[in-house]
């Protein structure tokens, strides 16, 4: 609950002081074409298949769909994601990160 | 970046895991590089990470309850190990790269921008004199000293420097421009006839003008006056100012000999191809056949190396060799000298050709042409009373 408000705070003083969400730990996907994706300040991998990829962000999940989808490069804070993309699904939900 | 990754060591692996998220979880928060990670199915993953990252990765692999299988291994350490066995190649890549830096330090290649009147061989003469050549060691070279010796060597150049990157050495040059013809505004001056003619319009800014329009006039005539009548009593000098434009008919003529031969292509070209170490050429190839009696060789230079890193000190040199014979081209010669003779009036005089003809002729063994033109143009000329 307190990640919860805390990540809610973090949304809204980047809308109230116009700062870019991420420099404040929002999850941040940048897509460039529909064959690579860039996910930024997730916080551990929910699902990883040819078909979805899933990641926790502050407050829910992003997930992603397609076909042939691979990650092409991976570390604590960033996801690098290759293949045919379908579209982008956000989350409320909590869900459970493997970690 | 690839090829870098090679260097390190690639290392491929097959994982097979109850839980493959939580371990690439634990992957990434460990700072393990995983990359390509594919799932083949709900419990296997495939991925490559560089070979240093391996015994981190078992490390998680078991702590995950999982098992990893090395697929492939590249480069890094197997390469190194490999490397080591052949001592000639590498001491002939050790060898390569010294010889390289070494030769880096001296100039192979002179390359010189800027030159309008001087030729590009005779600042390479001057260099030369001034220790600037192929093969010189450019560490040793003090570029003030070179500028100034080679400013007084060619009093025609303005300014000049010498930079030297790799083993290329580039020579920026600035000509002298010449000094503008200078008067004294309060110099009196007559304005004169430059050439005869009858005048057809006079514009007068300052002066009394002797001369109205269909006046003929001769060469040297005073056109404008720079004396001018004071009504207080003695007369005042001023500097005659003015244009005249005048009717004028000019005859220019050319000479040349009748009998002159001209060299034509008449054959196929061939080549041959020799490397140049410095000052000394070693041949490669020959011309084909027998040697031409008329021909023309032209040399074209090939520098071998990779532009602004280094130049090496051989250079590729292909001699073309074109077969000539004489050619009487008379026709040619005429159409030549009449086109000089017009380029020639056009820059002569201070107005518009109205009309023109040629006249040729041949005596003494001579072509003559001769160019009549009626022109019409700015006579005046300016003639200073006490220059």
């Amino acid at each position: 609950m307190r990640v919860k408000n805390r990540m809610s705070f973090a949304a809204e003083l980047s809308e109230r002081l116009s700062l870019p969400g991420e420099a404040l730990g929002l999850l941040k996907l940048s897509v460039a074409g529909s064959h690579r994706a860039l996910i930024e300040n997730h916080r551990g991998l929910l699902l990883c298949t040819p078909e979805r990829i899933a990641v926790r962000g502050g407050r829910g999940s992003l997930s992603l769909r397609g076909t042939e989808l691979r990650i092409e490069a991976m570390n604590e804070r960033e996801l690098l994601i290759i293949g045919k993309i379908i579209g982008a699904e956000w989350s409320e939900q909590e869900e459970r990160a493997w970690s | 970046m690839e090829l870098m990754e090679r260097l390190r060591g690639e290392a491929r692996v097959e994982i097979l895991c109850p839980e493959p998220e939580l371990l690439l979880n634990r992957c990434g928060a460990a700072g393990i590089p995983l990359r390509e990670i594919r799932r083949l199915d709900a419990l296997t993953l495939r991925a490559a990470l560089p070979e240093r990252a391996l015994s981190a990765l078992r490390e998680q692999t078991e702590r995950c309850r999982g098992e990893l299988r090395l697929l492939s291994l590249r480069g890094g350490s197997r390469s190194r190990a490999r490397l080591k066995a052949r001592r000639t190649l590498l001491l002939a890549l050790a060898l390569t790269l010294a010889l390289l830096l070494v030769s880096s330090l001296f100039v192979w290649e002179i390359e010189v921008r800027g030159c309008e009147s001087l030729s590009r061989g005779q600042i390479l003469r001057a260099l030369a004199d001034c220790g600037v050549e192929p093969g010189c060691f450019w560490p040793a070279l003090d570029s003030d000293l070179v500028r100034s010796q080679m400013l007084t060597e060619l009093p025609e150049l303005g300014w000049m420097t010498v930079n030297v990157s790799g083993s290329r050495a580039l020579v920026l040059v600035r000509e002298r421009r010449e000094k503008p013809e200078i008067y004294r505004e309060e110099q009196a001056a007559d304005l004169v006839a430059a050439a005869p003619g009858v005048i057809r319009e006079t514009t007068v800014l300052q002066g009394h003008s002797l001369v109205q329009p269909g006046d003929a006039v001769l060469a040297g005539e005073t056109l404008v006056s720079g004396s001018l009548e004071s009504q207080t009593g003695s007369a005042r000098a001023v500097r005659a100012r003015g244009e005249i434009r005048a009717d004028t008919w000019r005859e220019l003529t050319a000479v040349c000999p009748l009998e002159m031969l001209r060299r034509r292509e008449s054959g196929p070209s061939s080549s041959r191809f020799s490397l140049q170490f410095g000052k000394n050429r070693l041949k490669i190839s020959d011309f084909p056949g027998k040697a031409l009696d008329e021909c023309d060789t032209i040399v074209h230079e090939y520098t071998l190396g990779i532009e602004g890193l280094f130049t090496l000190p051989v250079k590729l040199i292909r001699e073309e060799r074109r077969s000539m014979s004489p050619a009487d081209t008379e026709a040619a010669r005429e159409r030549e000298m009449e086109e000089a003779l017009l380029r020639r009036l056009e820059e002569r005089i201070d107005g518009e050709i109205l009309e023109s003809s040629f006249s040729v002729g041949r005596t003494e063994g001579l072509l003559v042409v001769t160019l009549r033109a009626h022109c019409v143009e700015n006579i005046a000329e300016t003639k200073e009373y006490y220059p």
